[in-house]
């Protein structure tokens, strides 16, 4: 690969990077806005008791357990947020196909559903283990969700499955509305070219299944 | 005289908390967690203030307020943001609205721009009633 490819990738995983860790940061601020609130709340709450109102315990017990409830809730972002961050610690790692598809429709639903869509996977009746890129094959299907949001109608939801084949899995993204323009391949962005460069895959469009197909190996090798 | 205010923000539990404290206040709020229902809202009822959340699911923020001061170039909105940014300011400014707080809000703050868009809300009202009397005089040949 050229260093302009190169340098476009890593300019890519960076954008990609931002993306998803300003995604979740929205997601832990809203968290902390309703710990706020409910902490300002019981604050009040104290004040009025100071006044002569009679506290009401169970008020303040259901204010606490919002509190927890929240900090739970922003507990599983950054968790998100962490395994995330620790994908580039290993670059080339064997992973179970359908756990790192979940993970990645888990960090892209947020952006999706802002853009009105949502993001479902359909398990493989096995588990496929394939050995890649990790970083790079997760910002592979963030690219193939982008465009096909972009290619659809809001208000729709996206179904993910894949498959193991001979020489590798098939990824399928669907379905593609059939109002779509048809679209070629060489058309996406060029960043997605040099990601199926690096990670030897493939792209093409099935219009009768209505489906867009990545297609990986089995082995990482490059 | 009590401000009137309408919050919108998808998260439930963060509008009604804060809905709650307002109302403490002595503010009239009402509440929705749906962009849609605000634009009915705001429509129906004369509010001093929106306080609108800038990324929502079903609508996002710049969107709803350009179609809200479409229908209502006076109403005084204050968006709501995760990340307040100079450039997210300008921006929001350029679309209509009156102010951007980043979230979590403070109160104390967040009260001091209602208060200050129930005043801007009232000199534009004032203005547009004035404006009518002129008219009115100016088309009498008396």
């Amino acid at each position: 690969m050229t260093d302009a490819k190169w340098k476009a990738t890593t300019d890519s995983g960076f954008q990609f990077f931002g993306e998803m860790t300003g995604s979740i940061s929205h997601e832990i601020k809203n968290c902390m806005a309703i710990i706020n609130e409910n902490a300002g709340l019981l604050q009040d709450l104290i004040s009025l008791s100071q006044k002569g109102t009679p506290p009401d315990l169970e008020r303040l017990n259901r204010l606490a357990e919002q509190i927890i409830t929240q900090i739970k809730r922003s507990d599983t972002f950054v968790k998100k947020l962490n395994r995330f961050s620790h994908s580039v610690d290993t670059p080339i790692n064997s992973i179970d196909l359908a756990e790192i598809l979940n993970f990645s429709l888990d960090l892209s639903k947020r952006i999706a559903a802002n853009r009105r869509f949502t993001l479902n996977l359909e398990p493989p009746p096995e588990t496929i283990i394939i050995s890649t890129h990790v970083f790079y094959f997760m910002n592979m299907i963030w690219r193939c969700l982008d465009f096909i949001m972009g290619k659809g109608a809001p208000d729709s939801k996206l179904i993910m499955k894949c498959k193991k084949i001979s020489t590798g899995v098939k990824i399928c993204f669907g379905p593609l509305q059939e109002s779509n323009v048809r679209f070629e391949v060489s058309s996406m962005p060029g960043q997605t070219q040099n990601l199926l460069e690096i990670l030897n895959g493939t792209i093409e469009v099935n219009y009768e299944q209505g489906e867009m197909i990545l297609t990986l190996p089995e082995k990482y090798s490059n | 005289m009590s401000e009137k205010v309408l919050l919108v923000d998808d998260e439930e539990n963060f509008i009604n908390t804060l809905a709650e404290r307002m109302r403490t206040r002595g503010m009239d709020v009402s509440t929705t967690t749906s962009p849609k229902e605000a634009l009915k809202m705001v429509e129906e009822e004369s509010f001093d203030a929106v306080v609108l959340d800038l990324l929502m699911p079903e609508m996002n923020g710049l969107e709803t307020l350009n179609i809200m001061k479409q229908k209502n170039p006076d109403l005084q909105i204050i968006l709501l943001t995760g990340h307040a940014t100079v450039e997210k300011g300008i921006e929001a400014m350029k679309s209509g609205a009156m102010d951007l707080i980043e979230k979590p809000a403070d109160l104390k703050t967040l009260t001091e721009k209602i208060h200050k868009a129930q005043a801007k809300k009232m000199i534009l009202v004032e203005k547009r009633t004035e404006d009518k009397i002129r008219n009115i005089i100016a088309s009498k040949s008396w």
